[in-house]
């Protein structure tokens, strides 16, 4: 009796096999039930940073209001007439980037190599951290050689207007390529924003340029024959240049889908700097990493998602600022 | 046994609305056909002219019609849906706009084709859209 209750003791003093692979198993269940909700929160952590990105975006600019009574365009500087500006780098002193700004060359392209040492720098609030953004930098197609790799890259950027041939194919209620938040022919008041403020895109994303995203796969990485014109944060290319839209596989346009298609169209593909559509203008559209959203900043300084599956029609009314139209979204 | 026969009958109209659901979501495609083309104005190719196929019977309101856009040497693929697939069976009016920035770094755009061109009322381009790959005569716009 004594001696099989001892016998039992000293069997118990192991784990058998079974016990052990049990063991294993339901760590393995936890570890897999743990690691994609860790994967979320990660996800959902970058998402509230880019939205915070773009509140101080979006407070700089009125900032910049507030102090000149307009909202930086892309206007050509007053010190020369052949360059154009970017309003980014307009708004750098109201982003704690005073210095970067205080040694741009108004007078020389955000090109020239006395401004490379300002336009190469990273800026981090300029960055999703959902975008897989790389040490990759753009270029301008007419560089030497073309799209020579000079300055650093931005996930946001404005729309100058809605390109009038989705008004013809009767998606959108009224276009119009100067009726968007951010100009290159003037500059815009608040009073400018007859839609009213609330009602107005004013900076959305275009993520992961200048490599061609489409569905958040990468389909051509920056080469110099296939690629978005835009990214850049001090290139006016790197605007939205019109609401455009595409079919549903982001090749082609103009089409009903807008958001998270694509994040632009292969610029060499549509003819280069000898295009008669883009001149010499982004290829860019609207495209996050966020799934099923985008983030956008409107002219009242309110940051909200707008759902991918908002249709163009309404996302026209959006962004335009003097369309006139009723916005029920 | 009644109680087998209720969890069977339950799986399946599970099972079925399941199916219903998954019917429902198959967003209403029109079946399309290949159709290719190419348009000039003036003479000269059109590249980044907007061509919209307005059906003779109006479509819904949000539903997108035919569209193609003009490459280097004029020529076009339709598509409606994705890619180049083309547009449903039919008769179309055709709309083309070939709209050009007026300096190549301008924010304004010209629609250089002539207007009668723009509208859906006024544009005499008609076209029939058939089984199979179409192809469209040329579009020679003065």
């Amino acid at each position: 009796m004594f001696q099989t209750s001892n016998q039992r003791l000293g069997k118990r003093l192991g784990f058998t096999l079974i016990e052990l692979l049990v063991v294993i198993a339901i760590i393995a269940v936890l570890v897999g039930l743990l690691v994609p909700a860790v994967q979320k929160v990660r996800e959902a952590a970058n998402r509230m940073s880019c939205s915070n990105n773009l509140k101080q975006i979006g407070l700089a600019l009125h900032n910049f209001h507030g102090a000149n009574s307009y909202f930086p365009s892309n206007l050509r500087p007053a010190q020369n007439q052949t360059v154009r500006m970017r309003w980014l780098t307009w708004v750098l002193p109201y982003i704690e980037q005073d210095n970067l700004f205080k040694n741009y060359n108004q007078a020389l392209n955000w090109s020239d190599p006395a401004n490379r040492p300002v336009t190469s720098v990273r800026v981090k609030i300029l960055e999703c951290p959902s975008s897989p953004s790389s040490t990759l930098l753009d270029g301008a197609p007419d560089g030497t050689p073309a799209w020579a790799p000079i300055v650093a890259n931005s996930d946001y950027a404005g729309i100058y207007g809605v390109h009038p041939s989705l008004a013809t194919a009767g998606l959108v209620d009224v276009a119009g390529t100067t009726r968007g938040a951010i100009s290159k022919t003037q500059n815009l008041r608040m009073g400018d924003f007859t839609d009213g403020t609330s009602n107005t895109l004013h900076v959305t994303e275009s993520s992961g340029r200048p490599s061609i995203y489409r569905q958040g796969r990468l389909v051509v990485g920056a080469s110099a024959t296939a690629r978005v014109n835009g990214g850049g944060w001090c290139r006016p290319a790197s605007e939205i240049p019109y609401l455009l839209g595409t079919d549903a596989t982001g090749t082609s346009t103009p089409g009903p889908n807008a958001i998270n298609v694509t994040n632009g169209l292969d610029y060499i593909a549509a003819g280069g700097p000898a295009s008669t559509f883009y001149g010499t203008d982004g290829t860019s559209q609207i495209y996050s990493f966020h799934s099923g959203l985008v983030n956008a900043v409107f002219a009242d300084g309110s940051v909200r998602t707008i759902n991918s599956s908002v249709g163009i029609r309404a996302l026209a009314r959006m962004v335009t600022r003097d369309g006139g139209e009723v916005n029920n979204d | 046994m009644t109680k087998l026969l209720r969890i069977a009958m339950a799986v399946v109209a599970t099972a079925s609305l399941g199916q219903l659901i998954g019917c429902s979501s198959g967003e209403g495609r029109r079946a399309t056909n290949l159709a290719t083309g190419n348009v000039k104005v003036q003479g000269k190719a059109a590249p980044g002219a907007t061509l919209v196929f307005h059906p003779e019977k109006e479509w819904g309101k949000d539903e997108p019609k035919p569209r193609a856009t003009g490459k280097q040497d004029g020529s076009f693929e339709v598509t409606t849906y994705e890619g180049t697939d083309g547009a449903p069976e039919g008769n179309y009016t055709v709309t083309v706009e070939w709209y050009v920035p007026n300096k190549p770094d301008d924010g304004n755009v010209t629609n250089r084709a002539p207007a009668k061109y723009g509208k859906a009322q006024s544009s005499p381009l008609k076209v029939t859209i058939g089984k199979g790959p179409n192809s469209l005569p040329p579009f020679e716009l003065k």
